[in-house]
C-alpha cells in the first residue's frame, strides 16, 4: 500500500483514538467523530497529499473507505 | 549616526511594512530566507537608509549562530536594536504533532531570537546594544484548537523578555502580542470568506492590517519608552478582551 495512504490511516487512528481501523467502519460510530476530528482530517490530507479538502467533502463521507476515496492520487 | 536595527523575518508581510517604516529613521540589517525578496525590500526602503542583507534559515540553528558571528565580526559596526518578526504558524492538533514539528516551530519562533540576542549583547561581537522587541502573539496567554505548539513557542518569548529584561538591564526587552493580521502565513486560515466574516465579528476593531504594529514597535525601541522593559503588549483590536465570543 502507498506510504502516504498508510500515513493517512495512522493519522486517522490517532484522530479517532482507536488502535485498529477497517475500511468499512462507519464514521458516526466513532466516539471521537466531531467537528475537531473533521478539522484534523483536513489537516492530515494537507500534510500527506498537499490536498485541500472542504468541510463538506469530509462530512459527505459515511465510512473510512469514503475518506480514503477522497485521496487524489494525481 | 543612525542607530542600526537587526530585523528577522524582514520580508514577511509584517516585516516589510515595519522595515519600510523604520527605514525613515534607522539603518537596517534585513534578515530573510530569500535573497530575492530581501533585494526587492531594500529597493523599496527610504533612500536615506543604509540597508544590508543577512540570509539564514533558522531551522539550522548551528549554521545560523556561526553565520551571525561571522557577520558581526566582519561588519564591526554597532547594532543597537533587535526586532524578531520571524515566526512559523501551522495548525497542529496534538494528535497530529510530530517531533520535527516541535523542533521547527521552536527553532524559528523562539531559539533563533535567544541566540541572536546572546550574540548582540556580547562585547566580542557587538557594542552599544540598547533594546529588543520580539513579536509574540495574542494567543500566548490563551487556548485554541490546534495551537498548542505555536502558542507555547510565543509564550516562551514573553517569558524570555521578562527574564532578560532583569538580567540585561539597562538593555530593554519587550514583546508585542498581535492579533490576527492578514498576511501570507495566515492566508491559509483566512481563505474561506465565511470564516473571515465569522472571525472579524469577534474583533471589536476588526482584523489587523500589516502596518498596525509600526507605531508600537517604533515606540518600544525609542527613548520614549526608556522606563519600559519586560512587558508584553497586546495589539489585537480588542479580540482577547472580548467575552462575547
Amino acid at each position: 500500500m502507498n506510504d502516504r495512504i498508510k500515513s493517512l490511516i495512522e493519522d486517522l487512528k490517532e484522530i479517532l483514538d482507536v488502535s485498529e481501523i477497517n475500511e468499512t467502519d462507519k464514521l458516526e460510530d466513532f466516539d471521537n467523530w466531531d467537528s475537531l476530528a473533521i478539522l484534523s482530517i483536513i489537516i492530515s490530507f494537507d500534510d500527506n497529499f498537499d490536498q485541500t479538502l472542504t468541510r463538506d467533502q469530509v462530512t459527505s463521507c459515511t465510512s473510512i473507505n469514503d475518506l480514503l476515496n477522497l485521496v487524489n492520487e494525481g | 549616526m543612525r542607530d542600526r536595527i537587526f530585523i528577522t523575518g524582514s520580508t514577511s508581510t509584517i516585516g516589510r511594512e515595519l522595515s519600510k517604516h523604520l527605514s525613515i529613521n534607522y539603518d537596517l540589517i534585513l534578515h530573510s530566507t530569500s535573497s530575492e525578496k530581501a533585494q526587492v525590500l531594500v529597493d523599496s526602503l527610504n533612500p536615506e537608509c543604509n540597508a544590508i542583507i543577512f540570509i539564514s534559515n533558522f531551522q539550522d540553528l548551528e549554521s545560523f549562530e556561526e553565520n551571525l558571528i561571522q557577520f558581526l565580526l566582519k561588519e564591526k559596526k554597532p547594532v543597537q536594536h533587535f526586532i524578531h518578526i520571524s515566526g512559523f504558524f501551522e495548525l497542529r492538533p496534538l494528535r497530529l504533532l510530530k517531533q520535527k514539528d516541535i523542533t521547527k516551530v521552536f527553532s524559528i519562533n523562539t531559539f533563533s531570537a535567544i541566540i541572536a540576542i546572546q550574540k548582540l549583547v556580547s562585547k566580542k561581537y557587538n557594542v552599544g546594544f540598547k533594546s529588543s522587541v520580539l513579536i509574540s502573539s495574542h494567543i500566548s496567554c490563551f487556548g485554541a484548537f490546534g495551537t498548542s505548539l505555536y502558542a507555547a513557542s510565543k509564550s516562551a518569548l514573553d517569558s524570555v523578555a521578562k527574564n532578560l529584561a532583569v538580567e540585561l538591564a539597562p538593555i530593554r526587552i519587550n514583546t508585542i502580542n498581535p492579533g490576527g493580521i492578514r498576511s501570507n502565513s495566515t492566508e491559509e486560515i483566512y481563505q474561506n470568506s465565511d470564516l473571515i466574516d465569522r472571525i472579524e465579528k469577534l474583533y471589536p476593531l476588526g482584523l489587523g492590517a500589516p502596518t498596525y504594529l509600526n507605531g508600537i514597535v517604533s515606540f518600544l525601541i525609542s527613548d520614549e519608552s526608556s522606563w519600559i522593559t519586560g512587558q508584553s503588549y497586546t495589539v489585537d483590536g480588542g479580540r482577547t478582551i472580548n467575552l462575547n465570543s
